[in-house]
């Protein structure tokens, strides 16, 4: 049966490509700290078996031509859990200035922080000295055009009264994008970026089959910033902000779903589950 | 190159977070796709290249999109396959917009809050496990089923808030109804759930 034209989201039950959860400090941690850190990350071996050191590579322009410079000292480490296919699907970083934490195994909420808090758990604890500067969420969400290109328009995805999306962009018949960005005072102590990027683009999805397909890409990302210039001194020292860091990831996560639906459309959001409990969500 | 490059650095993770995201997608792919070993990974490099050499011109490079490879000025999308839980949870989203009379029998229209249920029942099911049959009853309520050589186990989402099942196993057979908040696996069930 011939499907009508329109946008699927990337896996069927939401467009989620992939999550990014980061936590910034205010400086490098000491190499005690950041010893007993990467230490405690063994007891993250179980969930996730992989491990990698994080190097900067360095590279020389000279008469000798390209030198790979050899790397001064070790940045972090890494732990990740890889697919039947090999690819790497979480990850957990831990490095001098700060944790990353990252998923492309989204299923909902409560499950993608029930991890990470497990993991933060182990580490934090270990990071002494240093105070927490910023913490940020961001979705990759991406959206599958079904039927011919010359047939796509952004409003067949993204509500016409978004303000994410400017007017022009709206009226595009070829690839379109936009990119907008925001500072937004949360409370007298709070400052968050907010960035929306939206990209109409041409991709190949499945290597065998060879065809390319319209897609479009939305990414959001949320940093709320302490300390920052004509708002209150902040001090939370990391290894004791579990339980801020939980607060404020999850004003993020629902503001993130504030945002997208004011993003895409009605159907849009059906198809993803917007509009369902917060478990499924 | 193609008109736009949607998966750059700067529109994907040029935020507050680039120093750390754009790191770590980087040395995400790096280390996954092209480090590990694996017959699946073997084959889906092998499908990759076959589709780098059609084209005479070919050049393919990483992107620091972790999901992402230009090859021959196109951009493939590597990242994971859409996993069966996913497509079943899509498939009873779908009912949803079902009206009345859906199997021109005089069925009753979907019920929303059953079906939500079932969806809310399936996310909690572990990724990998077998995932069971969607089912959708003439009374509009929604239903799940496995089957297999071991074990039946039938569950329909109530109206309630509760869930009742059917289960035989061997010689053993089991039916009850049980409360299901969506937050949590009943605990009555998670032994007849296969895994």
């Amino acid at each position: 049966m011939a499907t009508a034209p329109g946008f699927r989201p990337l896996h069927d039950a939401h467009a989620i490509e992939q999550v990014v959860a980061s936590i910034a400090f205010d400086g490098p941690l000491a190499d005690a700290a950041m010893r007993a850190a990467t230490e405690s990350m063994r007891l993250l071996e179980h969930e996730l078996p992989g491990l990698a050191p994080i190097n900067r590579i360095g590279i020389s322009f000279g008469p000798q031509g390209i030198v790979p410079i050899a790397p001064e000292q070790t940045l972090g480490l890494a732990r990740t859990a890889s697919n039947r296919r090999g690819q790497v699907e979480e990850e957990f970083r831990m490095e001098r200035t700060g944790i990353t934490y990252r998923t492309q195994a989204y299923t909902r909420w409560d499950a993608v922080w029930g991890r990470l808090r497990g993991f933060l758990t182990v580490v934090l604890p270990h990071c002494a000295g240093v105070s927490l500067n910023a913490v940020a969420l961001a979705y990759f969400d991406k959206f599958i055009w079904e039927g011919s290109a010359a047939d796509c328009r952004p409003g067949a995805l993204i509500r016409a009264d978004s303000p994410y999306l400017a007017p022009s962009s709206f009226g595009a018949t070829d690839l379109w994008h936009c990119h907008t960005g925001r500072f937004v005072r949360v409370d007298s102590a709070v400052k968050r970026l907010e960035a929306v990027d939206l990209d109409c683009g041409d991709e190949v999805l499945d290597p065998l089959a060879g065809q390319q397909k319209r897609v479009v890409k939305i990414s959001t990302t949320l940093t709320d910033m302490f300390n920052q210039p004509s708002f209150d001194a902040t001090n939370y020292p990391v290894e004791g902000s579990l339980g801020l860091i939980e607060e404020v990831m999850l004003a993020l996560h629902n503001e993130q779903k504030a945002i997208f639906a004011m993003l895409v459309n009605d159907r849009a959001a059906a198809l993803v589950g917007l509009n369902h409990a917060p478990a499924s969500a | 190159m193609p008109p736009l490059q949607p998966n750059s650095t700067s529109s994907r993770y040029g935020s507050a977070i680039s120093g750390f995201a754009a790191i770590a997608a980087a040395s995400c792919f790096a280390g996954g796709t092209h480090s590990s070993a694996g017959a699946a990974e073997a084959r889906f490099l092998q499908q990759l290249y076959q589709y780098a050499r059609r084209a005479p011109s070919s050049t393919h490079m990483l992107d620091v999109d972790a999901n992402e490879v230009v090859i021959d000025d196109q951009i493939v999308f590597v990242g994971r396959e859409t996993s069966e839980q996913e497509h079943l949870i899509a498939k009873l989203r779908e009912w949803e917009w079902l009206g009345p009379n859906w199997d021109g029998e005089n069925a009753a229209a979907p019920v929303t809050s059953s079906l939500q249920a079932a969806n809310q029942f399936v996310c909690l099911l572990d990724r990998d496990a077998e995932m069971p049959e969607p089912m959708l009853h003439a009374s509009g309520r929604a239903g799940l089923v496995w089957s297999n050589d071991d074990r039946y186990l039938e569950l329909e989402f109530l109206l309630n808030g509760s869930v009742a099942y059917f289960c035989t196993a061997a010689v053993d057979k089991h039916k009850g109804v049980v409360a299901f908040d969506g937050r949590r696996l009943p605990p009555a069930l998670v032994p007849l759930i296969p895994t």
